[in-house]
């Protein structure tokens, strides 16, 4: 199964959605969707019945999982059904003491390391019941600012390698403009696909490259509407109209 | 040092000691330190704890983890702050030095090695470190190895992202001659974890890899991994147990197996127990929880019967979906009518890409040469092969 993105459009040109055992870089600057659209695969996938997997490096999970609840109906019954879980690496740097069920905390983002015994911890419960898992990075920049550019890199090839045999799809967020176009480099590089954003006041676009897209139609305009994203531009013959 | 006799009698006095922790992704190198830092203060000594990878508020938390009350002890735990004056912060500890200037941090563990003398200097880690500072001038990582060898010992941990990382923090890692490896047993995600002693006072050991669990109160246990030896009825599977272990037994009824064969081998430097199970459906549930305790799996068909590949094949998913490294062993090769390893490969529907290998439990050798590719697949990627 494709992990839906819950965005009619995206998920058409994707052929279902995100492919399985890929990792996909999402990438563009701050504040057009990133996470939205993270979120919305996130919601999409548990609401189906495949398990996701939250990396925090910027939120507190408490907050995260009470938004994701309000957005959509169907991610309480995920959570009571196991199928979401969280690696908070913030909580604990700011001194919240938060204790939520199907969270893993970390000490910070520096440990690099302690993700990756979080991450094997859950994946080795879910590869039990589930053949497929979402894993999802919010976000690969932080980790880069708290250490370097290469040992994340590093860290992000044994996250996917790994995710791969576990029967993981990843999304890895990266901010525009936080990174030297080396780094964006090698970051995509890594991804089967890359899902970028840009925009101008009053215009948001989107680009898919890879993930098995035969007819790219190029940019194509969205809005952050109250449900997240949503596409305004239509696909006809591989074309914007 | 550790309070774990195979680690222990390998490494020597502990004083002394500067020990490199070196861990691959994913494995847990964590309970080694607290372990480290709580026997040290038990003995009424002194621990300086730099802390990279986490707020020195955090480091009795990560103690306490383990098991380990940091406050009940005899010693003293000084801690130096090498996490938050990055982050422009402020934490109540006895030092603060800041992880982007590595000179720096050398001249504040130079004063906590005069203000502690005797003291163990745990490190946690010295990748963290390593990447935060990267691209300073190596005189700055000699003064910090400098630093190092001022204590009376000394434990870090280093996670293993790659060779370009140990080539930039080469002058550091060489303060540390003595190394231990951990890694995983992993054939989807990392079920099993173990040691191996590869270095000691700068020369080289060839410490056997030692299954362990980290587990809380208590920190690392060593134990004796299990290999479950599965498959259909009349299979051969204690036939198979008591052709690979240095010694078996089984207990039947009327010529089947009603409970588990269990046998003992010793391969590539690692003791094992061979558990075979009963083949009737009926036992099924066991398998699942006997699997949870394994550490590897072999199947044993019988080459000769392909109307019992189905049940083969269904077992093997059940072990398989625990993420454990198998082998199958396409047994009775001997008898007239057995199907090739290869053959047996096609007619068996195999959830991945398992070694299949032929043999008779009428000679061990081919028996335990299936055992051998399976402790292999265990201990992938350990340096000289696990030996």
């Amino acid at each position: 199964m494709r992990f839906p993105t819950g965005v009619k459009l995206l998920d058409h040109l994707l052929g279902g959605g995100v492919p399985e055992r890929s990792p996909v870089l999402v990438y563009g600057p701050s504040f057009l969707g990133k996470e939205h659209l993270a979120m919305q695969t996130m919601r999409e996938t548990v609401a189906r019945g495949v398990p996701a997997v939250l990396v925090l490096t910027n939120a507190c999970a408490g907050d995260v999982r009470l938004e994701m609840a309000q957005a959509d109906t169907r991610f309480e019954d995920a959570e009571r059904a196991g199928r979401v879980w969280f690696i908070d690496t913030y909580s604990r740097s700011v001194g919240a003491e938060e204790k939520l069920p199907n969270v893993i905390y970390t000490d910070s983002a520096v440990d690099l390391n302690g993700i990756s015994v979080a991450l094997n911890r859950v994946q080795g419960q879910l590869i039990r019941e589930h053949e497929q898992h979402l894993v999802l990075l919010d976000s690969a920049s932080t980790l880069i600012v708290h250490t370097n550019a290469g040992t994340v890199f590093r860290f992000l090839q044994v996250l996917t390698g790994k995710g791969k045999r576990a029967g993981a799809s990843v999304l890895l967020l990266l901010d525009q403009g936080m990174h030297t176009d080396a780094e964006v480099q090698m970051f995509r590089h890594l991804a089967a696909g890359v899902i970028s954003v840009r925009g101008d006041p009053g215009r948001h676009q989107l680009l898919v490259e890879g993930l098995g897209v035969e007819r790219n139609p190029g940019w194509i305009d969205y809005r952050l509407g109250e449900h997240g994203i949503e596409m305004t531009g239509s696909l006809a013959g591989g074309r914007i109209r | 040092m550790f309070g774990v006799p195979q680690l222990d009698q390998a490494l020597g006095e502990p004083s002394g000691t500067a020990l490199l922790i070196r861990n691959e992704p994913g494995t847990d190198a964590t309970p080694f330190l607290a372990q480290a830092v709580a026997r040290w203060l038990d003995g009424g000594s002194e621990v300086v704890y730099l802390a990279v990878d986490r707020a020195p508020s955090r480091v009795p938390a990560l103690l306490e983890s383990w098991g380990f009350e940091p406050m009940e002890h005899k010693g003293t735990l000084a801690l130096v702050d090498g996490y938050s004056p990055r982050a422009g912060l402020e934490e109540p500890a006895a030092y603060r030095a800041d992880p982007r200037d590595l000179e720096a941090v050398a001249r504040v563990l130079g004063d906590a090695a005069r203000d502690h003398p005797g003291a163990l200097l745990a490190v946690d880690s010295l990748s963290g470190l390593a990447a935060i500072a990267e691209g300073q001038e190596p005189e700055a990582a000699e003064a910090l190895a400098g630093a190092v060898r001022r204590f009376d010992a000394a434990v870090a941990l280093w996670t293993e992202w790659g060779p370009a990382a140990d080539a930039a923090a080469a002058p550091l890692l060489e303060a540390f001659p003595s190394v231990v490896r951990l890694r995983g047993v992993a054939e989807r995600v990392v079920t099993s974890q173990y040691f191996a002693v590869e270095r000691v006072r700068g020369k080289k050991a060839h410490g056997r890899p030692t299954l362990f669990r980290a587990v809380a109160p208590g920190g690392v246990h060593v134990y004796i991994p299990k290999i479950l030896v599965t498959g259909p009825f009349d299979a051969g599977k204690s036939s198979f147990v008591h052709a690979v272990s240095d010694s078996a037994v089984s207990t039947e009824r009327r010529g089947t197996t009603v409970a588990m064969d269990r046998g003992k081998i010793t391969l590539h430097g690692l003791v094992a127990d061979v558990f075979g199970t009963p083949g009737q459906e009926r036992f099924d549930p066991l398998l699942s929880t006997l699997a949870s305790q394994a550490v590897g799996v072999v199947l044993v068909v019988d080459s000769t019967d392909t109307s019992s590949f189905e049940r083969a094949g269904m077992m093997l998913r059940r072990v398989w979906q625990q993420g454990l490294p198998a082998v199958v062993a396409a047994n009775k090769q001997d008898l007239p009518g057995a199907l090739p390893p290869h053959e047996v490969v096609a007619r068996l529907s195999l959830p991945t890409d398992l070694p299949v290998i032929g043999c008779t439990t009428t000679d061990p050798a081919s028996a335990r040469a299936v055992v051998e590719a399976l402790i292999e697949r265990i201990l992938e990627g350990t340096p000289e092969g696990g030996a």
